[in-house]
């Protein structure tokens, strides 16, 4: 096992490696000059205060030395000053991450409890109005884009009916009903794409094992059918399902972006947004690399689920 | 005399495809009694295993037909009960051992947990008493250290030892009637005249009637009492089983005997397949449903379906063919010597071109 993880940690490494020279190298790719940024638009005219600046934050200097200036800088917890707000990067991540966990959490959780279920009855039901409606609601759920749930969910809950507070973010240790009730529609908005998938997923694999000869022999037991379903077949079921919910973490990330900026919930999607359109390079790289290590982290622990539910499976 | 344990009166099953209603057990009786062994034999998707199975109803509710017929468990039949009347019986009353151990048990229990299921659901044990069975059923069925293996997962375990836990989970409520549907067939050969053994050993001390299906008249010959030969849905001879080895009655059941090893046969002795195929039971044929196959039939075979009638050499042997019946047009096998006489060439080469037509038109 533990040999396992090692290994899994290296290849984790060497992928953050890539990914902290691909985002360091974007930043040319993009149009636009961070110099010219930070000096704005009427201060971009004067050359001179142009070259002083590009001096100063060190552009002129090949590329290789500004990425290796960068990336020791990461490794030793350094990450830079905002060139937007000129706050110290680690800080503010620090900061934002906060909204961006507890949507990402009950997102997950909402698409899970709506998922499971839904996919065990389609499964179950196959081929009838049950299995059809399954299928409606889940593509439904895969096309329908976040940030236009999101903001139909502002439109019905809180502008007509008034149930919940439209926008804004608590943190969760402050006041915890408030905060998940601001962060209810939000994670509703970004749970759809999520459940669509894994309904899909949960409908097909539980169909699978549904025709094993295991769940004849369950039957053959004299239990209860809902015993069948739910001890036996989900239990196998769940496996690759597990594996989809992790790979999907990338895309919540993705989503989190647009419900954050609908909502105008202070995370790290909309902190990606505002970094791309002010052009604060130092941000924007800090935030893909964390984005990064984030999705490599949920795929180990994926993998580490994983073996803890198949008996099967032995890393070594 | 008490009704029998199980009795199979005039049972029917179809089951409902693209094609329309296949009818794959057409009209079978049979009888087992208390404590006694039974085998039942037959080719692969001749409705043996179906039949077994809707004992227990394990077939799915959305393509099976059941009936009509009846199959009587204990004079209740099975067919009308209500399902938590028959939970009661499923793995209580009539449990089954299934082909294939190693897909037949979940791979993500422990076997102890999957043999404790049957405890829960059948009996009123507490947690350290149901440990206690369990260990009790493993050390039964030969199984080793039962108190380390019992926390075992099924891929630990060998096919043979996973047969054993099969075993031990059927008989783990003591069952009056146990199911043993092709037990031996995914095994290696060594490991099945064990498992028979355990099989045949168990049920004597235990008293439990068996119904021991299978394809191989050879597991039959040692294990049981009484034999039935199932053909395409029906009952085609039935006998005791020193009977029915001694005087086979009709060519299917000489088939049977002719396309199975022998250890008693010289070596150079080939083994002879029975030609053809099984006729298309969406459509069957109105004549005899062997007859396409049969190297002996006549005229009145591919007309006239045959009755379940006694055989020859009498007593409870019954056969379904033409030739083997003393009745006006028939009986014209009666007498015959199966070993020597391998039926008419002439029609032995029509089946073969038949099917080798059949073979390339698919």
């Amino acid at each position: 096992m533990s040999r396992y993880l090692w290994r899994r940690l290296l290849t984790a490494l060497v992928v953050l490696f890539l990914v902290s020279v691909i985002t360091f190298l974007i930043v040319f790719v993009l149009p636009g000059d961070t110099a010219a940024a930070v000096l704005g638009e009427d201060g971009g005219l004067d050359p001179e205060a142009y070259e002083a600046l590009r001096e100063r934050l060190g552009l002129n200097k090949p590329l290789a030395v500004r990425y290796f200036d960068w990336i020791s800088g990461v490794l030793t917890g350094d990450l830079g000053v905002s060139l937007r707000t000129k706050e110290e990067i680690g800080p503010a991540l620090l900061r934002r991450a906060g909204p961006t966990f507890q949507l990402a959490f009950m997102a997950m959780l909402i698409a899970i409890i709506i998922a499971v279920p839904v996919g065990v009855a389609a499964a179950v039901h196959h081929n009838t109005w049950v299995d059809a409606a399954s299928t409606v609601f889940a593509l439904g759920g895969i096309a329908i884009p976040g940030f236009w749930l999101g903001i139909m969910l502002i439109l019905v809950f809180a502008v007509w009916l008034r149930w919940l507070p439209p926008s804004g973010y608590v943190p969760l240790w402050e006041d915890p009903v408030q905060s998940i009730r601001l962060m209810l529609m939000p994670a509703v908005a970004l749970a759809t794409a999520l459940f669509g998938v894994t309904i899909r997923q949960v409908r097909t694999s539980v169909l699978e094992v549904l025709g094993e000869d295991y769940i004849i022999t369950a039957r053959s037991k004299g239990i209860t059918e809902r015993r069948v379903i739910y001890r036996h077949a989900l239990r196998n079921a769940l496996l690759p399902v597990v594996t989809v919910i992790g790979l999907q973490m990338g895309h919540t990330l993705a989503g989190a972006a647009t419900v954050e900026v609908v909502f105008s919930l202070p995370g790290l999607g909309r902190l990606a947004v505002d970094s791309i359109f002010f052009r604060d390079f130092t941000m924007l790289q800090a935030v893909m690399l964390l984005f990064a290590t984030i999705v490599l982290t949920a795929n180990l622990v994926t993998d580490l689920i994983y073996a803890r539910l198949d008996p099967r499976i032995r890393y070594d | 005399m008490s009704a029998p344990l199980l009795q199979i009166t005039d049972f029917h099953l179809g089951f409902r495809t693209r094609r329309g209603t296949v009818q794959a057990v057409d009209g079978v009786d049979l009888v087992v009694n208390e404590g006694e062994t039974v085998g039942l034999v037959g080719e692969s998707g001749c409705g043996k295993s179906a039949t077994v199975r809707s004992i227990l109803r394990l077939l799915p509710d959305k393509v099976a037909r059941y009936g009509p017929g009846e199959i009587r468990l204990n004079d209740r039949n099975v067919l009308d009960l209500p399902e938590a009347e028959m939970r009661r019986i499923q793995g209580g009353d009539v449990a089954m051992v299934f082909q294939d151990p190693m897909t037949s048990l979940n791979p993500v229990m422990t076997v102890g947990d999957q043999i404790t299921e049957y405890l829960a659901a059948h009996t009123d044990l507490d947690r350290a008493a149901m440990r206690a069975r369990v260990i009790e059923l493993l050390s039964m069925v030969g199984i080793p250290v039962p108190e380390e293996r019992m926390t075992w997962f099924p891929h630990q375990l060998s096919g043979g030892m996973r047969q054993r836990v099969m075993i031990a989970m059927a008989l783990s409520c003591e069952p009056r009637l146990l199911l043993a549907d092709e037990i031996t067939t995914a095994l290696d050969v060594t490991l099945q005249a064990q498992i028979l053994d355990l099989l045949h050993a168990l049920s004597e001390r235990l008293n439990t009637a068996t119904l021991l299906i299978t394809h191989d008249l050879s597991v039959v010959a040692g294990m049981t009492r009484r034999v039935y030969v199932m053909y395409a849905g029906q009952i085609i001879e039935e006998a005791e089983t020193d009977a029915l080895f001694a005087a086979p009655a009709m060519p299917y059941t000489w088939g049977l005997l002719r396309s199975a090893p022998s250890l008693d046969a010289p070596l150079t002795e080939d083994l002879t397949p029975i030609e053809g195929l099984p006729p298309d039971l969406a459509a069957p044929p109105p004549g005899c449903r062997f007859a396409s196959r049969c190297p002996y039939r006549r005229e009145i075979c591919q007309s006239r379906m045959p009755d379940l009638r006694a055989a020859p050499d009498g007593g409870t042997h019954r056969v379904r063919c033409w030739g083997a019946q003393d009745v006006p047009e028939g009986g014209w096998l009666i007498g015959t010597d199966w070993r020597e006489d391998t039926g008419d060439p002439r029609i032995v080469a029509d089946i073969r071109a038949a099917s080798a037509m059949a073979g390339t038109e698919s």
